[in-house]
C-alpha cells in the first residue's frame, strides 16, 4: 500500500539519470558495436547486413596492429612514470604540516587538472619544442649545439602525457597515505626499521590500492588520448584514437571506426582488469574476508 | 471496557532475513506511563521501538495509538516525537528552526510554530538559545533541544532510543532527572529504550526486560528488582551472586537449599520443583550479612578481596568449594583483613531460586 | 633517502606549475612570433585576440555551454544520488558502477557513439554538444555527492520523517542541504570537464559554432601565433580565479588535502 507507493515514489528520483544514460550513453555505443558488423561501402558508406569484415581488417593489417601496439606501449610507459614520479609527490604532500602550504602544494597539484588538454599541450609545445625553452636555455648553457628534437616524437607525447595525468596519480596515493594508521610507522621504527625499511615495507604495501587506482585511471586516459599525440606528436605519431579519428572525418569509414573503437574498448578493459587482478595477488591481505 | 491504552504494541513478529528478531512482543501504556524496554543487545528492543516509529514493519502484529492501528502509515502520519541517541538535531538550522520543524511541516502558521518552539524550548530550560546553531551546544543542551523538537509537536507518545547514552555519567544522572520531570509535567506516554538496567529502574513507571526477542519480565521498578522471576531477569536487573545448589526438601512453603559444599540455607520455595532437583540460586550482594546466632543457615568462606567504594563496602568471600560472592556492606571503619574467615547469612525471603534447567 | 624525495617532490611541483607560467608570459611577447622567454612585452597579442572573431565565439560558447551543462548535470546528479541512499547496498553499488561508466569508457568512443546517434536524430547542434558535455560531467556531480551523503548523519532524515516532514519535504529540508558540499565540488568538476573538453566537441561541433578548445585545437594544427597564448591564458586565470572563489567560500581544497 503507502510502502510500495514509496518506492515507487522513490525510483522516479533516478528516472533523469536512467534516461540521460541510457539514451545518451548506452544507446548510442550499442549502435556502434552494431556498426562494427556492418561492411563499409565506399559508396553509401554503410552497407546492409551483417560481417566479421571489419575486425579481419584490423586484427589482420600489421599497421594498425603496430598502432595498437604503439598506443599500448605509450600509455604504460606513462602509467609507469605517473606512479614513480607521484608517489615522491603525494608522500612529500602528506607530510606536510602547515595548512596553509598543504592548501597551495594542492592547487599545484591541482593545476594540470584545470587547464585544458590544448592548453596544456600549447605550453608543453613552447617548451620542447626546436626553439622551446629548454632547446635554447641548453644552447646557451652550451651543453649542447644543436636542439634536441623533442616534439613529434614518441618521447615527448609519453613526457607531456605524464605531466598532464600525474595529478590523478597524485590524488590517489595521497588519499591512500592518508588513511594508513600512523602508529604504524612508529610501531616499525620503535622495533628498529630504518626510514627507508618503513618505506619499503610498511608504507609502500599499504599504499598499493592508491597506487593501482591512479595508475588504472592515469592508463585509461592514455589509452583513450587524443589531444596530446597529436598536437606533440605530429602526424608522425599514429595512436588508436587518432585512427578513429582519421576513420570519422577524412574516411567517413564509420563501420571502421566503430570497429576501432571496440577494439580499443576491449583491451583497454582487458589491460584494466590484468592490472587490478595482478595487483589483488599482490595483497593477500586486502581479500575480502 | 476500560480505558483505550496510549499505545499498544501486539504480537509483534519480526525478522531479518533468517535470524527471528522478534517472536510475539505485546506491550501495553496507559496515557502518561513511562515505560522502559530494557534488554541486551540482539534482545529485540530498538526493533520495537523502530517498529512503533514507523521506521521497519512487522511481519505480523499490529501497533495501536490510542485506539487506532498506524502499523500500516508511514513515519510522518503517526503523529509521534523521538529524542535519538546521537541527538540527529538539523545542523543547517538554528535551535528555534529545528524545534519547530515538525509543526512547519504540518503547515502551521509561522507565528504559532514560534510560539510553540518558544514554549518547548522553556519546558527544558532553553530559553534565549532560539538563535543558536546545534554546533554551538554542548552534548547535554542539543540533547534538550532534541527533546523540545519531540516535545513540539505534542505527540500521541513520545519515543526514545537510547537518548542519554551518548552523555559523561554525572550530565547522564542529571538528564535522568530532568527528564523525568518534564515528562511528568507534560502526561505524555513515553516508550524508552535502554541497555542500562539501572537507569531503566531510576526513571520508569513500568520496566519491560527483554530476551532475545521476547519479554523475560514486566513490571514495576520494585517488583523487577525484588521478585525477578528468571535467572535471567536475576542476572540482569541489579547485581545477583549465582550458585548452583540442590533442593532438598520443601516443607510448609519454605525449601531447605543444599549447597555444592554441603551448607544448607532456607529459602522461599519455587514452583515446580521437586526433591532432589537441581537449582539455580540467587541473592543480591547487598542482602548478605554476617550472620547471626538467629539464621537458620550459614555460609562460612575467606575473604579474598575487599574494596572501600565511599559509602559502602564490596567484599569478595571465598566458599568452601572454591566459589565466589559479592558483599556489599555498609563501610565500617575497620576492612576486614585479607583471608579472615566470616560467617554469612540472607533473609529467607532474599534468597531466590529459579529451577536448575532452565534456558538463559 | 628522505632527502631524494624531497627534492624529487619539490622540482615536480615546479615542472607542474612552469608550463602556466610559460604560457602566460609567452602572451605578452612583442614579438610576431611565439616564445618563451617573451621579447619585449605588449599587450598586442590580446588585442589580436579580442579581435578575433572566432576566439571571442570560442569563449561565448564554451561559457555558455558549460553552464548548461552545469544546471543539468547538478540535479540531475542530486536526484540520482538521493535515490542511491535509499536503496539496499548491492543495488547500490551496481548502479554507483552505471552511473559513473562515462568515465571509464575512452572518450574517443563516446565522442564517435554520440555523432552517430545524434546525426540519426538530427541533433547536431548546440543542443546536442549541451548533451554531450552533460554526459561525460555528470558523473563528477554523482560521486562528489556520494561522498558528502556517506558523510551526513543518516539518522536526520529519520528524525524528519517521525516529526511530521513528508517524504519530498524530507529531501528538500533536510537531505539536499547535506549534499550541498558535493554538489558544489561536483559543479565545479563538471563546469571544469565542459570548458576544457576537446575529444566530444571535436566530435559533434559543427563549423562556426566550436568551442574555445576547439578553436585553439584547429589554429594549432596551422598557425600558432600569440594570440593563442592570450586565450590560453584568459582561460587559466578564469579557470583559477573561479576555483580560488569556491575555495573561499566553500573550501573545497581542503576536503582535498586531507585535514
Amino acid at each position: 500500500m503507502s510502502r510500495l507507493r514509496a518506492s515507487g515514489g522513490k525510483a522516479v528520483l533516478a528516472l533523469p539519470m536512467f534516461v540521460l544514460l541510457g539514451v545518451f550513453f548506452v544507446l548510442p555505443i550499442a549502435m556502434v558495436l552494431a556498426l562494427a558488423f556492418k561492411p563499409y561501402d565506399p559508396v553509401t558508406l554503410t552497407g546492409a547486413g551483417y560481417t566479421l569484415a571489419n575486425f579481419d581488417r584490423f586484427l589482420g593489417n600489421a599497421d594498425h596492429m603496430w598502432t595498437m601496439a604503439r598506443t599500448l606501449g605509450i600509455s604504460a610507459a606513462a602509467t609507469v612514470l605517473c606512479i614513480v614520479f607521484g608517489f615522491p609527490l603525494a608522500w612529500h604532500l602528506h607530510g606536510v604540516k602547515s595548512g596553509t602550504a598543504r592548501l597551495w602544494l594542492t592547487l599545484v597539484v591541482l593545476l594540470p587538472l584545470m587547464i585544458s588538454l590544448v592548453v596544456a599541450s600549447f605550453s608543453w609545445v613552447l617548451i620542447l619544442g626546436n626553439n622551446g625553452v629548454i632547446n635554447v636555455l641548453l644552447m646557451k648553457l652550451g651543453i649542447i649545439d644543436s636542439p634536441i628534437r623533442m616534439m613529434n616524437t614518441m618521447t615527448g607525447v609519453v613526457v607531456v602525457t605524464v605531466f598532464s595525468h600525474i595529478s590523478y596519480a597524485v590524488l590517489t596515493i595521497f588519499a591512500a597515505l592518508e588513511n594508513i594508521d600512523p602508529s604504524l610507522s612508529r610501531a616499525a621504527r620503535i622495533h628498529g626499521a630504518t626510514d627507508s625499511q618503513v618505506l619499503w615495507r610498511v608504507i609502500l604495501p599499504l599504499s598499493l590500492p592508491g597506487i593501482v587506482a591512479g595508475a588504472s585511471i592515469v592508463f585509461s586516459l592514455s589509452m583513450a588520448a587524443f589531444v596530446i599525440p597529436f598536437l606533440i606528436g605530429g602526424g608522425r605519431v599514429n595512436v588508436v584514437p587518432l585512427l578513429i579519428y582519421q576513420y570519422t572525418v577524412q574516411f567517413f569509414d564509420w563501420p571502421g571506426a566503430a570497429t576501432l573503437s571496440i577494439l580499443l574498448l576491449l583491451v583497454t578493459l582487458f589491460a584494466s582488469w590484468l592490472l587490478t587482478a595482478t595487483a589483488q595477488r599482490a595483497m593477500p591481505w586486502e581479500r575480502p574476508r | 471496557m476500560g480505558d483505550t491504552a496510549a499505545l499498544e504494541v501486539n504480537d509483534l513478529h519480526k525478522s531479518f532475513g533468517s535470524v527471528q528478531v522478534l517472536k510475539g512482543m505485546t506491550v501495553r501504556a496507559r496515557q502518561g506511563e513511562f515505560i522502559s524496554l530494557v534488554g541486551p543487545s540482539g534482545c529485540g528492543k530498538t526493533t520495537t521501538l523502530n517498529i512503533v516509529g514507523g521506521f521497519e514493519y512487522p511481519d505480523s502484529g499490529d501497533v495501536r495509538l490510542n485506539g487506532t492501528s498506524v502499523v500500516a502509515l508511514p513515519s510522518y502520519r503517526r503523529g509521534l516525537g523521538m529524542v535519538f541517541q546521537n541527538h540527529a538535531l538539523f545542523p543547517h538550522m538554528t535551535v528555534l528552526e529545528n524545534v519547530g520543524f515538525g509543526l512547519r511541516m504540518r503547515g502551521t502558521p509561522r507565528a504559532d510554530a514560534v510560539e510553540s518552539a518558544r514554549e518547548a524550548l522553556r519546558l527544558v530550560r532553553l530559553e534565549g538559545f532560539e538563535d543558536r546553531y546545534p554546533r554551538e551546544l554542548s552534548g547535554g543542551q542539543q540533547q534538550r533541544v532534541g527533546i523540545a523538537r519531540a516535545l513540539a509537536v505534542k505527540p500521541k507518545v513520545l519515543l526514545m532510543d537510547e537518548p542519554l547514552s551518548s552523555l559523561d555519567a554525572k550530565l547522564r544522572r542529571e538528564m535522568q532527572v530532568e527528564l523525568r520531570r518534564i515528562q511528568k509535567s507534560v502526561g505524555i506516554t513515553a516508550l524508552y529504550v535502554t541497555h542500562d538496567q539501572e537507569e531503566a529502574l531510576s526513571l520508569s513507571d513500568r520496566v519491560v526486560l527483554m530476551n532475545r526477542g521476547r519479554i523475560e519480565q514486566s513490571g514495576t521498578p520494585e517488583e523487577m528488582y525484588a521478585r525477578p522471576a528468571t535467572r535471567f531477569a536475576a542476572g540482569f536487573i541489579g547485581e545477583s551472586n549465582f550458585l548452583e545448589a540442590v533442593l532438598d526438601e520443601v516443607r510448609g512453603g519454605e525449601a531447605r537449599i543444599m549447597l555444592a559444599t554441603g551448607e544448607r540455607i532456607m529459602a522461599a520455595a519455587p514452583p515446580s520443583v521437586s526433591s532432589g532437583g537441581k537449582v539455580h540460586l540467587a541473592v543480591r550482594p547487598s542482602r548478605l550479612r554476617p550472620a547471626t546466632a538467629s539464621d537458620a543457615g550459614a555460609l562460612t568462606g575467606k575473604i579474598v578481596a575487599s574494596a572501600f567504594v565511599g559509602s559502602h563496602q564490596r567484599l569478595v568471600v571465598r566458599l568452601a568449594d572454591d566459589s565466589e560472592m559479592l558483599m556489599i556492606v555498609e563501610a565500617t571503619d575497620r576492612l576486614p583483613a585479607p583471608d579472615e574467615t566470616v560467617s554469612i547469612a540472607a533473609a529467607p525471603a532474599d534468597w531466590m531460586v529459579f529451577p536448575g534447567e532452565a534456558r538463559e | 633517502m628522505n632527502r631524494l624525495l624531497t627534492v624529487t617532490a619539490l622540482l615536480a611541483y615546479a615542472a607542474l606549475a612552469l608550463p602556466v607560467f610559460f604560457v602566460i608570459g609567452a602572451s605578452f611577447t612583442s614579438a610576431g612570433y611565439l616564445s618563451f622567454p617573451p621579447q619585449g612585452l605588449s599587450l598586442r597579442w590580446w588585442d589580436v585576440m579580442i579581435g578575433d572573431r572566432e576566439m571571442m565565439n570560442g569563449f561565448w560558447i564554451s561559457a555558455y555551454v558549460a553552464v548548461a551543462t552545469v544546471l543539468i548535470s547538478v540535479p540531475v546528479g542530486a536526484l540520482a544520488t538521493i535515490y542511491l541512499g535509499q536503496i539496499p547496498i548491492r543495488a547500490r553499488n551496481i548502479l554507483v558502477t552505471f552511473f559513473a561508466s562515462p568515465l571509464s569508457v575512452p572518450m574517443v568512443l563516446t565522442g564517435f557513439a554520440l555523432l552517430v546517434l545524434l546525426t540519426q536524430m538530427g541533433l547536431l547542434n548546440q543542443l546536442g554538444l549541451i548533451i554531450g558535455h552533460t554526459v561525460i560531467s555528470v558523473p563528477y556531480v554523482t560521486r562528489s555527492a556520494l561522498a558528502s551523503m556517506s558523510l551526513s548523519d543518516p539518522s536526520l532524515p529519520r528524525a524528519a520523517a517521525i516529526h511530521g516532514a513528508r517524504p519530498s519535504q524530507v529531501i528538500w529540508h533536510v537531505v539536499l542541504p547535506s549534499l550541498r558540499p558535493g554538489l558544489v565540488s561536483g559543479g565545479l568538476f563538471a563546469f571544469l570537464a565542459s570548458v576544457n573538453n576537446v575529444v566530444i566537441s571535436v566530435f559533434l561541433v559543427q563549423p562556426g559554432t566550436s568551442p574555445l578548445p576547439v578553436v585553439i585545437f584547429s589554429r594549432m594544427e596551422n598557425l600558432a601565433e600569440p594570440s593563442v597564448a592570450a586565450a590560453s591564458t584568459a582561460v587559466i586565470v578564469v579557470t583559477a580565479a573561479f576555483c580560488l572563489l569556491l575555495e573561499k567560500r566553500y573550501q573545497l581544497f581542503r576536503s582535498l588535502a586531507g585535514r
